[in-house]
Order: C-alpha cells, then sequence, then structure tokens
C-alpha cells in the first residue's frame, strides 16, 4: 500500500519530482567533478599555507593558478546549490495542495477519502522525504566541494559555507516546502502561493537567522583585535565592539551616548575593538540548533496546512 | 419511505451574495432516482456539496442517511459516492491509477466493480484522463463513486458535458447500477428529456427554495398545458406561463388532487380534459417561471417602513 501510495504521488508530480532530481543530479556531478579537478592540481598543503598567508613562492604559482581557475568554474555551482533549498522547496510544496484546489481534484479525492488527513498525508509525506533527501544529498556534495575549495578546514569544525552547505541545505528547502503547503492549502491557487510562499519562506528563514545570531552573541567569544590579530576562517564572526575600562562591551551606538567625547579625537574612540565570534569548533553545535528550528517551523506550517485542509471547501 | 437525504430550513449564503438557498425543506426517498433541476444559481451544486460535508449551512441543517454531514463528515463521505460537477480527474494519472488512487483513500473500495465499468463503457484503463474526453472523464468520475458501493450517490451536472449518446450511456451505467442495488441517486442536471427516462422523482429548485416536489409519474399525470391565451389568469390550478420557441405561450396547469395540493378542475370523468398533458420539460419550465414571477413579486413588494 505504502509504495502504491509513494508511486502515485510521484506520478502525480513527475514534473516536479524530475526537475528537481535532474537539479540535484548535476549539481552533485559539478560539484564532484570540480572537487576532483581541484584535488588533482597538485597544490601542496605548504603551498595552500602560504596562500593564506600572501607570501606565494614561485614554486606554487602555477598550481595556485590552475586552482583558482578552477575556483572559478564552482561558482555557478555554488550559486545554484544556494538557490536549491528555495527551488526545490516551492516546486515540490507549491503545487501538492494548492493546484489540487485549484484544479479541482480535491473534490474527486476528498469525496472519495473519509479522511482529509490521510489524504494530506499521502501527498505530503512522499514529497517531503524525497525533498529533505535530495537536498540533503545537494548538501553533502555541497560540503565536498567546500572541502575542495578550502581543504585544510575540517568541515565538521568550520564555519566556513555556513548555511550554504550540509544539512540546513535539507531544512531550508523543507521550510520552504512547509510553507507552500500551508499558503496553498489556504490559497488554493497555485501562482499566488509561489509568491507568498516565497515572501513568507524567506522572511522566516532570515528572522530563524537573525533570531539565532541574538542567541549566539550571547555565547560569543571575544577576540582583542591588534595589528598581529589573524582572524581564522574557520571562526563565525558576529559583530565588532568596543572594550571599556571597566571591561563593558559596547557598540558605537552606545558609546556615543556613554562617552560623547570620545570620537573628539582624529583617531577615532580611544577604546580596544573586540570581535565576537563563535568558534569553528562549535559549528556541529550551531548548525544542528538552525536545523532543528527550520524543521520545527516547517512541522508548523504543516500542520497549520493540515488543519485548513480539514476545514476548507475542496475548490 | 424512509428519507436518506433530508433538509431541515437548510439555507446558505456565500459572503457578500444573496441567499442561495433559504428555508429549504427536502426528503429524498430511499431507493429513489431523484433528479434535481433548476436554473444556474438555484442552489444544486450547493445542496449537493452540503450533503457531501463541503459545504456549511449558514441555517437550518441537512442530514445523510440519518447523520449531520458536517458534524460527521467522515461517516457522510463513508455513506456516500459523488460525482463532481467538473470532470475533476488528476490529468498526470491513467485511468486505471484513478482506480488504484481510490483503494488508497477508502478502505473497501472496489476496484474490480470500477474496472468492470470502465470497460463496459469501452474506456482504456491505460488511457491517461487527459486524453479523455469530457464524457469519458464523466464516466470514469461516475465508475469510481460506483465503485465506493456507498448506498448513496450525488451527482452534481455530470451530464452538462457529455454529447446525446454519452448521455445516455451514462444513465444507463447509473440505473443500472441503482436498481440492481437498492441504492439512492439524487442527479442534478439541465437536460429533462434524460431526466425522465431515468429518474423516478423529481424536485424543481428556483430562487433559493423548492418549487416542485414529487414523483415523476405524479408530475406528468397532474399538469397539462393549455394556450396562455385561452387561460384566465388566477385561475384555481395556474402554475406559470411560458413562452414557446414558435411565439406561442402557455400555461401550465396543474390538475386534480396531486400531492402538491388542489389543481383545476378538468381532468375528473365528469368534466372535459383541458389543454393537452404537459411534458416534463413543460411541468419543470412552468414552475421555473412561476417560481421566477414569485420573485419579482416579492422583489416588488414595498417593504415596511422604508420608502420607496
Amino acid at each position: 500500500m505504502i509504495r502504491r501510495i509513494v508511486r502515485l504521488t510521484f506520478r502525480m508530480h513527475r514534473f516536479e519530482v524530475g526537475a528537481i532530481v535532474i537539479l540535484a543530479a548535476l549539481l552533485i556531478l559539478g560539484s564532484i567533478i570540480v572537487s576532483w579537478a581541484l584535488a588533482n592540481v597538485g597544490l601542496s598543503p605548504e603551498c595552500q599555507r602560504l596562500a593564506e598567508t600572501g607570501e606565494l613562492p614561485d614554486s606554487c604559482v602555477v598550481a595556485f593558478e590552475t586552482f583558482n581557475k578552477i575556483v572559478s568554474l564552482a561558482s555557478p555551482i555554488s550559486l545554484l546549490t544556494t538557490l536549491f533549498p528555495i527551488i526545490a522547496g516551492l516546486l515540490i510544496g507549491g503545487p501538492i495542495v494548492a493546484r489540487e484546489i485549484e484544479r479541482g481534484t480535491t473534490s474527486l479525492a476528498w469525496s472519495l477519502s473519509p479522511s482529509r488527513l490521510r489524504w494530506f498525508l499521502h501527498r505530503v509525506v512522499p514529497m517531503a522525504l524525497l525533498l529533505v533527501a535530495v537536498s540533503f544529498t545537494v548538501g553533502a556534495a555541497a560540503d565536498h566541494l567546500t572541502h575542495a575549495l578550502s581543504p585544510r578546514a575540517d568541515l565538521s569544525a568550520s564555519f566556513i559555507g555556513f548555511r550554504f552547505r550540509g544539512v540546513l541545505l535539507a531544512t531550508q528547502a523543507f521550510l520552504l516546502a512547509s510553507t507552500a503547503v500551508g499558503v496553498g492549502a489556504l490559497f488554493g491557487r497555485a501562482v499566488p502561493t509561489f509568491l507568498l510562499s516565497l515572501i513568507l519562506g524567506m522572511l522566516t528563514i532570515v528572522s530563524v537567522g537573525l533570531l539565532h545570531r541574538q542567541i549566539l552573541l550571547d555565547e560569543a567569544v571575544v577576540q582583542r583585535q591588534d595589528e598581529n590579530t589573524v582572524f581564522s576562517s574557520d571562526d563565525l564572526y558576529l559583530d565588532n565592539r568596543l572594550e571599556l575600562p571597566d571591561g563593558r562591551l559596547v557598540t558605537y551606538e552606545e558609546l556615543i551616548r556613554i562617552d560623547p567625547r570620545a570620537f573628539e579625537s582624529e583617531f577615532g574612540p580611544q577604546y580596544p575593538n573586540v570581535s565576537l565570534l563563535i568558534p569553528g569548533d562549535r559549528y556541529r553545535i550551531v548548525e544542528t540548533r538552525e536545523a532543528a528550528v527550520e524543521l520545527v517551523l516547517g512541522l508548523v506550517f504543516l500542520v497549520g496546512g493540515a488543519f485548513v485542509v480539514t476545514r476548507r471547501r475542496p475548490t | 419511505m424512509t428519507a436518506v437525504l433530508e433538509a431541515h430550513g437548510y439555507g446558505k449564503r456565500y459572503r457578500g451574495r444573496p441567499w442561495a438557498l433559504r428555508g429549504l425543506d427536502l426528503a429524498v426517498p430511499e431507493g429513489s432516482i431523484t433528479a434535481l433541476v433548476g436554473p444556474n444559481g438555484s442552489g444544486k451544486s450547493t445542496l449537493i456539496r452540503g450533503w457531501i460535508g463541503f459545504e456549511p449551512p449558514t441555517e437550518g441543517r441537512l442530514s445523510i442517511a440519518g447523520i449531520d454531514p458536517q458534524r460527521h463528515r467522515k461517516t457522510a463521505v463513508t455513506r456516500s459516492g459523488y460525482v463532481p460537477q467538473q470532470p475533476a480527474l488528476y490529468r498526470e494519472l491513467t485511468v486505471a491509477e484513478h482506480i488504484e488512487l481510490a483503494t488508497t483513500f477508502r478502505a473497501g473500495f472496489d476496484a474490480d466493480l470500477a474496472r468492470q465499468y470502465v470497460e463496459r463503457l469501452g474506456i482504456p484503463l491505460r488511457a491517461q484522463a487527459n486524453q479523455l474526453s469530457g464524457g469519458e472523464q464523466a464516466q470514469v468520475g461516475l465508475a469510481l463513486a460506483l465503485g465506493t458501493r456507498a448506498r448513496i450517490l450525488l451527482l452534481d451536472e455530470p451530464l452538462a458535458s457529455l454529447d446525446p449518446l454519452a448521455r445516455r450511456e451514462f444513465l444507463h451505467v447509473l440505473v443500472t447500477a441503482v436498481r440492481g442495488e437498492g441504492h439512492t441517486a439524487l442527479l442534478s442536471s439541465h437536460v429533462i428529456t434524460d431526466i425522465e427516462q431515468a429518474c423516478d422523482r423529481l424536485v424543481v429548485l428556483g430562487r433559493g427554495r423548492t418549487l416542485l416536489d414529487l414523483s415523476v409519474a405524479d408530475a406528468l399525470a397532474h399538469h397539462r398545458v393549455v394556450e396562455a391565451a385561452s387561460w384566465e389568469p388566477g385561475r384555481p390550478g395556474t402554475v406559470g406561463t411560458f413562452p414557446t420557441t414558435t411565439d406561442e405561450r402557455l400555461t401550465l396547469v396543474r390538475v386534480g388532487a396531486s400531492p402538491e395540493g388542489p389543481g383545476a378542475l378538468g381532468t375528473g370523468p365528469a368534466a372535459a380534459p383541458i389543454g393537452r398533458p404537459a411534458t416534463l420539460e413543460e411541468v419543470v419550465i412552468g414552475h421555473l417561471a412561476a417560481g421566477r414571477r414569485r420573485g419579482q413579486l416579492e422583489a416588488d413588494e414595498p417593504v415596511p417602513g422604508v420608502a420607496s
């Protein structure tokens, strides 16, 4: 029975399923090819280290230039990977309920199915699982590509490519798809559903990011800056603060209120500048927390969609 | 007579629009094939959708097989098979896949029976829904409704998009299935000639209310038409006057003691019959004309306390 439900659901949405599977396959293939090419350039770890300091010896120049040429090829793949959750989420989530209501097939389905919730689950669960599986694979491919672009980084302890690789691609796609399901249940029109859920879904993802940033600011490590400070690209930079003599950290705006004369000096305020960072080794915790929030919000939108479906008219 | 579909003071009003139906009392007897006839906007679809739980009433209540379809929608859906007004098939699926889909939705769906009906109508099971004509899509919709083995069938203008032959085939399948299984069917339609062959009961809706509700046999036995020019308006039994295609005007007259009330004299053994027997179409048109006239009179009536 489950196989039958999954097969029929995929048949109904074969255009959407085909489109995201093809797009994902292209991205995965592209990531693998570019990663393989980068790995075969022969840029030694020593050259990589020296490239980061800007003191590249002549023996590294050829390999480094080749490496950079291939990196430029990776840009479209990275861009499409970044857009993948939006494209896939809307393409999968938009039609599930909205198109059925628009085309009137809900009249048939809801008159055959005593439980609309069952109908909803039959449509949503296979598509959501497919979406999560495909976008998770794209996220893993993006991990692979990021590692090839930054070979010295340990990606499990690095914020390089944060939100554009790994499990977060899958949860973003899920959240956007769930938004489209909820909006579609409410409006029952495909085009308004795409537009509204694009706006609402993006707003939700951005809001999650902003709220998470507020939480992270409380958890941040303070790093004092001087001319010898070298920031690690593995850390997540959050913000700058000025350190008062009593140890308090304040923003520029707060400092203006506290000490308006601090800005009278032509060299700017004479307080030490500090950076607020999340160390790279906290990456997994931060990633998991954000993914969990997106997952929960996605489920909330799905529950909302199911609630509307059980109460609305079929057309 | 047990009624399986009932309306008690049922009213439905969509937001910002006039009442679609109001104060409707109706009872559809078990085992009957009842035709629901009325002009566009008379509330036929609203009523049918109300019985399957798709439209909550604004006032009054409906019942299907003794239950309130709003409170017990699952049971209402389980007890009914529904053919929607527009063919509502999934264009990406084949006919066979629609039958498969129905089995995933509904425990006890008789896929073999649905397949038999489809095959009997010569519709290929492997045909994609978007390759079927409107008539074939309606037939598939009927086969799916019959496959539910529900004892009550609600058919919302399924004949509208069908050519005459397809209509005949559709009704043949419907009548055979309903009569054979002792089911009850409610069929809304504009096509009165087909109704006469298939249905045993007639309900005419107009202006949001019931204009006529009696058996087809009684409707034919108790109505006659006379030339409007020879009939004094307001005489007992007058139902309504309507034009014909030949610029003639006819008046529908109720005769004898019909279930809808006393009519004009003229059909008793001692009396000369008046006019000629009305066709079912004339009965319907006459009552619709009367309903429209009543609506106009009501609209023209001054509302107390409101200056014109």
